[in-house]
């Protein structure tokens, strides 16, 4: 049945093609190749400790069983994925897991992890590729610099080892290019992009309240100075502005505390739980003051020794950044620094102020800040804008650098651009990009050194040194493989040895037949651990109650468990580690 | 093919609109002398029906087939309805991300500038039709003649016609006593048929003079230049654009929240949402006024359908069903935006109303719709059309059902949702709330206002009160289909003494 209409006009209609077949740009086809190998490089890493030398970094496999106990436990469900830690990195990590049965490595080596890992640290360097061209240097510095952060030797072990420093520094740096080009030209949508990014950081570390501070405060400035009419209608642009940047991330944080809130009953678990960070460094005090001094000078000189080694002239760059960009009037400089700058600010106030362990990776983002920090040096100019005062000698002075790329705020003299010589200014762009390269011997050294790089030196005497120099990791490893090969091969039923898995995930993760465990995330948890006897849960594992290793779950329910069994239970069968030392035992639950 | 007919006053026989006598009886309608014979839509294209019979037949076996999957197995049955109202859920959702994407990145809007604008001659100007449908407005008409004399348009080729209804005297003594300009006509619309905007406007069309034909409200303020841009941009535009719609906006955004949010809501909807759909190739539901038509093109489309009550979505569908198209121009039309709850909720369950029915109405053939919009209309039509109404209806379902889990956890609930449902439909729920407040936020930036963005903060309360106009439209839908809620104009005037202008 005819419903409608004939159409009643000719529309004109193309007359037909000639069969063509669709012309192939080969260089396109290579436009990933340059991620991809990156990918690989960092995956080679991280498997050449984890398969190559045995040493899986604790932080980064726990973040991978996280994600393991929200498919495969005794007890899934999504809740597993744990309120302590912001829960990002177990998230991306679960679409690998439904793969461990093709290849069991991917959990009991913790490779899912270093998959993440590698694939996050690739696109970082992509991103920061992305915005070096943004700024506009030329391509040799461009190329230099994204060198100098993708070779860097930190860069390089936390691309591998499944850490969430990868993520992190991925929206990060997502943030900064986002943010940077809303600076450069007020598009709204950069400034979404910018606060989205800030709430994946937030979700991927609590750090990012640094650079969300940082950043929200950055755009009310910039935005009130850009503002147009009364001082009431700017106010209102400025406020508009933060509350783009500011809604995501604020709502990623309030989202996050609530669901925190709604099933561990606490909001900000990082900090209250028993093994959050807060309980760990207290724990752990006497032995961070021992190699890091114990006043807040010491404590103070210790981190400038960490980011000194990572990038020795990170203080002279930021001091000739300033500088220049005092000179021009240019405050662009301050987005690095606001992204970046922020996190180590936050993460040295913590160390100083007593609340955390101070390792060398917390000081990660000075990578990436020197090398923008660079790039906004070297960027040329585009357009000219008088300069309403200056001296001759200053003039000279910014004569040499190139100067900036056209933003609402920069005034530059229009003699000085034209005149802006080119020999001088190759001259400084090499010294300025060796100055760079140059950290990387240094940080190739720093990560060797036990008292500053506590985590990463004994990881890579372990992979250079082999067995003779152990780290704990494989130490760990090793021990803890045989305690779960040994309860696979008594083919346990479900739910028979409960185990605290903030300390026993060594086990659980290397162990066939996860849900023969009951382990921290299941619901029943704390009862089973109260009493395991009425839950007919014949075993229990421990191990020594040594620094953070106290706070096992069992061990405070039951004062001497490793030690004795806490008087509800007898010894089955202790395992050592290679130093002869007891790691764990087993106890048969008494009747 | 059936012209639309009213019934004989005499004989009840049908009879064409058009009509000037009655074939059966020879009974003389009064005051009929129409000029050209507007084919009405067929009514298998009108909302006369609301459903037709095929289209009950497939409600009756779907209400069958619930009834007994209920009856038998009742938790599975429920959790099956419950998944796919979520699937539909993140259908329109995902749509609309990938839209507002679109429009942040490609802005495409149809732009004549001003000097563009005013350099047309006077011969280069055709002449054209301005229809203003107004109904018991008789306090508007002062302000109406007045906008319409601020359009730059030569007079001599500018036919203003003010429809009014036959039975509305005060509007048209105020009319007359406002002494309009000579291009103004004042069209007495018959009291026959369907008492709404869309037939008034249809008996406008048929004596209507011009190349270009536009409607205006009585209230609306447009842009003095935007007829000479509607001219340049036909010109420039393909030979089956049918139709510009130019944006909408409210000169009283400021006089209180619920307008800050209309407001936002307009922007987001005129300046991203439209022009992507533009994009996508999908079909536009036009906007109540400022829709810009070629004569000849509206003819032989049809013209409006008289008995939908959204009638400007139907002839947006429709056109682009009989391959014409729409493109969105960038010149502005202030309206009064709605600042009364009450007058906001009548306005906006007509709005779902008419979505509902325009569904209906286009759906009664999914394989002809399939065929004549394409795969990427389709499914923007049933995302956005069809998807439009039904999110905000299922959206206080599920508000209700996650309060009631929270304050007292039942376990009924734990039993319609299992593990995979619950967290598709919270990650949904709360990821898809937060993205659309957010996308309301950065849209009304871009608007140029920025005291909208901290109103679009609070929109979730805007939200729930379009499930109360929707909830009211879904059953008006099936109580007075056809019946036009009059909003009541004037409210931003400090007296408000059309206060007691009820709704007809």
């Amino acid at each position: 049945m005819t419903v409608l209409q004939p159409r009643p006009l000719a529309v004109a209609s193309a007359p037909p093609r000639a069969l063509t077949l669709p012309s192939i740009d080969p260089w396109r086809l290579l436009r990933p190749a340059p991620v991809v190998l990156l990918f690989a490089a960092y995956l080679a890493v991280g498997l050449a400790f984890s398969l190559g030398a045995g040493i899986v970094t604790g932080d980064a496999w726990s973040r991978v069983g996280n994600a393991y106990y929200v498919l495969f436990s005794r007890d899934p469900h999504l809740a597993a994925i744990g309120f302590v830690w912001n829960p990002l990195p177990s998230l991306l990590e679960l679409p690998i897991l439904p793969f461990v049965g093709l290849w069991r490595p991917l959990v009991d080596h913790g490779v899912a992890g270093s998959l993440m890992s590698a694939a996050c640290m690739a696109l970082a360097v992509r991103e920061l590729w992305l915005w070096l061209r943004d700024l506009g240097p030329s391509r040799p510095v461009r190329i230099g610099l994204t060198a100098a952060f993708a070779a860097h030797p930190l860069i390089l072990l936390y691309g591998g080892n499944g850490m969430s420093e990868a993520p992190f520094l991925l929206f990060l740096i997502v943030a900064g290019r986002a943010f940077s080009d809303w600076v450069a030209s007020g598009s709204v949508g950069r400034l979404a992009v910018t606060g989205l990014a800030l709430a994946l950081a937030y979700l991927t570390r609590y750090e990012a309240v640094a650079p969300m501070i940082a950043i929200g405060l950055l755009t009310l400035m910039v935005s009130y100075h850009r503002a147009r009419g009364t001082r009431q209608q700017r106010v209102i642009e400025a406020a508009a502005d933060g509350l783009i940047v500011g809604m995501p991330p604020i709502g990623a944080f309030v989202a996050w505390a609530l669901a925190s809130w709604l099933i561990v009953g606490s909001p900000f678990a990082t900090f209250t739980s028993i093994y959050g960070n807060t309980s760990q460094v207290a724990l752990s005090l006497a032995a961070i003051r021992s190699s890091t001094g114990d006043t807040p000078v010491a404590a103070a000189i210790y981190v400038g020794q960490q980011i000194g080694g990572l990038e020795p002239f990170l203080a002279l760059i930021g001091v000739v950044a300033v500088l220049i960009s005092l000179l021009r009037r240019d405050m662009r400089v301050l987005v690095p620094l606001a992204v970046f700058g922020s996190v180590l600010a936050f993460s040295t106030l913590l160390f100083v102020g007593g609340s955390s362990f101070g390792w060398l990776r917390f000081s990660i983002t000075a990578i990436p800040l020197a090398a923008t920090v660079v790039a906004l040096v070297l960027s040329p100019n585009r357009s000219v804008a008088r300069w309403s005062s200056g001296t001759p000698r200053l003039a000279a002075i910014a004569r040499l650098v190139p100067v900036a790329r056209l933003a609402p705020v920069f005034r530059v003299p229009a003699s000085v651009a034209r005149r802006a010589a080119s020999a001088p200014r190759i001259l400084v762009s090499v010294a300025l990009v060796a100055l760079v390269l140059g950290g990387l011997p240094s940080a190739a050294n720093v990560v060797f050194d036990g008292r500053l790089a506590r985590e990463e030196s004994p990881q890579l005497r372990g992979l250079v040194g082999g067995d003779r120099a152990m780290p704990a990791e494989r130490n760990e490893f090793l021990a803890s493989g045989a305690v779960a090969r040994y309860l696979d091969a008594r083919n346990l039923p479900r739910g028979s040895v409960v185990v605290d898995v903030a300390l026993g995930f060594w086990v659980v993760l290397q162990s066939a037949h996860p849900e023969q465990f009951v382990i921290t995330p299941d619901r029943d948890f704390d009862k089973i651990v109260e009493d395991p006897a009425i839950f007919n849960v014949p075993y229990v594992l421990v191990s020594p109650p040594t620094g953070v290793a106290a706070l096992n779950a069992l061990e405070r329910s039951h004062h001497g468990m490793f030690a004795d069994g806490g008087g509800i239970a007898t010894l089955v069968q202790e395992f050592d580690d290679a130093g002869g030392r007891p790691a764990w035992r087993l106890y048969r639950v008494d009747e | 093919m059936l012209s639309f007919g009213v019934l004989c006053l005499e004989c009840r026989q049908r009879i064409a609109l058009t009509a000037n006598y009655c074939r059966h009886c020879g009974h003389a309608r009064p005051g009929s002398h129409w000029r050209r014979d507007v084919r009405l839509p067929s009514r298998e294209l009108s909302a006369e029906t609301t459903v037709t019979r095929g289209q009950r037949r497939w409600f009756a076996l779907a209400a069958v087939v619930a009834l007994l999957a209920v009856g038998r197995w009742p938790i599975e049955a429920i959790t099956s309805a419950i998944a796919l109202a979520t699937a539909l859920y993140i259908g329109v959702l995902v749509y609309r991300l990938l839209m507002f994407r679109d429009a942040l990145r490609n802005p495409t809007m149809m732009r004549v500038s001003d000097a563009d604008a005013r350099a047309l001659s006077d011969d280069e100007l055709p002449p054209y039709t301005v229809l203003v449908p107004a109904y018991r407005e008789p306090e508007v008409i002062g302000q109406l003649l007045r906008a319409v004399d601020a359009i730059r348009y030569p007079k001599d080729r500018l036919d203003v016609r003010i429809l009014l209804e036959a039975d509305d005297l005060e509007t048209w003594r105020a009319a007359e006593a406002a002494r309009p300009s000579s291009n103004v006509t004042l069209v007495r619309v018959p009291p026959v048929g369907p008492r709404t905007k869309p037939k008034a406007c249809n008996v406008g069309l048929a004596g209507a003079r011009g190349q270009f034909v536009t409607i205006y409200d009585a209230e609306d303020l447009p842009d003095p230049l935007q007829l000479r841009r509607v001219v340049a941009a036909f010109r420039r535009a393909p030979a089956n654009v049918a139709c510009l719609q130019a944006q909408l906006s409210y000169h009283n955004a400021d006089q209180n929240l619920l307008t800050r949010w209309f407001t936002a809501e307009y922007g987001l909807w005129f300046g991203q949402m439209l022009p992507s759909l533009v994009i996508r190739g999908a079909p536009l539901p036009l906007g109540g006024t400022s829709n810009h038509f070629r004569t000849d093109l509206l003819v032989a489309i049809g013209g409006w359908d008289p008995y939908n009550v959204t009638e400007d979505a139907d002839l947006g569908i429709r056109l682009h069903r009989l391959g014409f198209r729409t493109q969105v121009l960038d010149s502005v039309t202030l309206e009064e935006g709605n600042s009364d709850f009450v007058n906001w909720i009548k306005q906006r369950s007509r709005w779902y109303k008419g979505y509902l029915q325009t569904w209906l109405v286009h759906m009664r053939h999914p394989r002809t719709l399939w065929r004549d919009l394409g795969p990427a209309g389709f499914v923007g039509f049933n995302l956005f059309v069809g998807g439009t109404p039904a999110v905000v209806l299922i959206n206080p379902i599920f508000w209700t059902l996650t309060a009631l889990w929270f304050i007292g956890r039942p376990d009924w609930i734990l039993a319609l949702f299992p593990g995979w449902l619950y967290y598709l439909g919270m990650a949904s729920m709360v990821i898809g709330n937060a993205a659309v407040l957010y996308i309301s936020m950065v849209s009304a930036r871009t608007s140029g206002r920025p005291s909208l963005v901290l109103a679009a903060t609070l929109q979730p309360v805007y939200w729930a009160m379009m499930s109360v106009a929707a909830i009211k439209a879904l059953a008006q839908l099936l109580s007075a289909p056809s019946f036009w809620e009059k909003t009541t104009h004037g409210l931003d005037q400090p007296v408000a003494d059309s206060d007691d202008r009820a709704a007809a």
